[in-house]
């Protein structure tokens, strides 16, 4: 892989993480993440990354340090099952998040610690090691800045949180190009969560007068709901959109799997194959993230004869797929 | 696809095969792509047939879809359409009758002869009719090869109605005497 693509990717791939991190209180560079927050995505998408930016590791460990009660377990390991069935790839993918989950000692964490064991050697600390001089925000401001964390820590964490968060922020959504609705189908594939806990939480929350059923719109069997908006000062979405965060796990796999699947190929046609593959599945899992940056990436995917396109002109397809995601993310393709 | 072109697409294949590291293989090639390999025809073929092996490596695989991207061809523009073919036995002697066809030390390329494109052709005339009728015409076969290949033929349709339509489209086509020499 031509090592100069690769450094792009990996770059653009730790913008996306710092992002989100920086959002949820660490102290870190560049710009936050504007849209929706998802800790558990946060956590595996550190892992994956983190061994080039040691940083990100150190965060995420005192970041769990402070907020492991605020991490949804049951999330986070119905996530690692799906990717496990996809085909991750490499089996030490995961490998940091286990190290720094074992060393929390909390029994909670325990069946995730079962789930992300394998055989493979632990390689931790291969990669940069980078000077950490500052951390974590303070709580109070850390909370004042993630609707997501406040309602957690407020209902608990699970399902009652997070679609009172979801809720939120698609109702206050400005534009709302995937058509996003506050049902229970679209909940369950943008949450991640069991079926069945969405729809006995909808009900909940319906009663209990914090949801209205829209009833000028239905789709099929499913009631849409609105968001009640006067319920409590502080319930107030400064997300601009929601993102499904695994979207961009899976995404980061993909791209894990381009740099294995062209390391060491000299071959143009193969590179620019795995390329244009790679141009189409991306674009798919960025739409399925809800992440619109459809007018950049109309014409990268679906190319034929790639003899007549540049193998520059491919990668920098792949870089801005990349970076148009991380615009999109932190409010610059926004303003 | 004319000659040229699928010559150039096999040396890219071999090519891309050899530079993802594929094992050694042999893959037999028959239908329009063959005999245009041959020049018995000068048509041009939508597609490359492969006989066998009955089944094809991952990596050979991929080399025939990165070839696909980078010409720009349908991702199917070789396939194993006729496969189910060799699953019955190919012609005696097939393998030792093919052409070898060579562009990178791992992976080499049977073109099947001229007898046993008549084989095929003649059960696909029976079948379907069209251009394999041409392209049978084109092989000039003799009574005698005619002859074999319709033993063949039968080896792989047992059914009496089969026997009656070989026989019919031999009559109809001009080969009455092999017509009468199967029927026995």
């Amino acid at each position: 892989m031509p090592q100069e693509l690769k450094n792009r990717l990996t770059e653009m791939e730790l913008d996306i993480v710092w992002c989100h991190w920086n959002r949820l209180g660490a102290m870190g560079y560049g710009r936050k993440n504007q849209c929706s927050t998802d800790p558990e995505a946060l956590l595996l998408l550190t892992a994956m990354v983190g061994s080039e930016d040691l940083r990100l590791v150190e965060i995420m460990k005192e970041w769990l340090e402070r907020y492991e009660s605020l991490v949804s377990i049951e999330r986070l390991k119905r996530y690692i099952k799906e990717l496990r069935v996809g085909d991750v790839g490499r089996g030490d993918v995961f490998c940091s998040l286990q190290e720094v989950v074992s060393k929390l000692g909390i029994k909670r964490w325990e069946s995730v610690v079962r789930l992300l064991k394998n055989d493979g050697v632990i390689i931790f600390s291969m990669g940069r090691k980078r000077d950490l001089q500052k951390k974590l925000e303070s709580h109070d401001k850390i909370i004042q800045n993630n609707l997501q964390l406040f309602l957690r820590l407020m209902f608990g964490v699970g399902t009652r949180a997070d679609i009172i968060y979801y809720a939120t922020i698609v109702f206050d959504q400005e534009k709302n190009p995937f058509n996003l609705l506050i049902s229970a189908p679209n909940i369950s594939s943008s949450l991640h969560y069991n079926n069945s806990s969405i729809h006995r939480t909808l009900c909940d929350l319906e009663q209990a007068g914090v949801l209205l059923e829209d009833t000028r719109k239905k789709v099929g069997k499913n009631k849409i709901y609105i968001s009640k908006t006067d319920f409590g000062s502080k319930m107030v979405s400064r997300d601009k959109c929601y993102v499904d965060w695994f979207g961009i796990v899976k995404l980061f796999i993909l791209i894990e799997q381009l740099k294995e699947q062209i390391r060491d190929i000299r071959d143009e046609s193969i590179i620019k194959s795995r390329l244009n593959d790679f141009l189409r599945a991306g674009s798919e899992l960025i739409n399925r993230s809800y992440i619109d940056i459809k007018n950049t990436l109309s014409e990268q995917a679906f190319r034929p004869a790639l003899k007549r396109i540049g193998l520059n002109e491919l990668e920098s397809s792949v870089v801005s797929l990349l970076s148009g995601t991380h615009e999109f993310i932190t409010g610059k393709a926004w303003s | 696809m004319d000659h040229k072109e699928i010559s150039l697409y096999l040396e890219h294949l071999s090519k891309v095969y050899s530079e993802l590291g594929g094992d050694f293989l042999e893959v037999a090639i028959c239908g329009g792509a063959a005999l245009n390999l041959l020049d018995y025809v000068r048509r041009v073929t939508k597609d490359v047939d492969v006989i066998s092996p009955e089944e094809l490596p991952k990596k050979f695989k991929d080399a025939i879809k990165i070839t696909a991207d980078y010409f720009g061809l349908k991702q199917d523009w070789m396939n194993q359409g006729p496969v189910d073919i060799s699953k019955m036995g190919l012609p005696q002697g097939f393998y030792l009758r093919c052409k070898k066809l060579q562009f990178h030390p791992n992976l080499v390329f049977l073109i099947t002869a001229r007898l046993d494109q008549i084989h095929f052709k003649l059960y696909a005339s029976v079948d379907r009719g069209g251009y394999h009728l041409q392209d049978l015409m084109i092989l000039k076969p003799t009574d005698e090869e005619l002859t074999m290949a319709a033993n063949w033929c039968f080896s792989h349709d047992v059914s009496a109605a089969f026997k009656y339509l070989m026989k019919d489209f031999l009559e109809k086509n001009g080969w009455k005497n092999v017509a009468s020499r199967v029927e026995k």
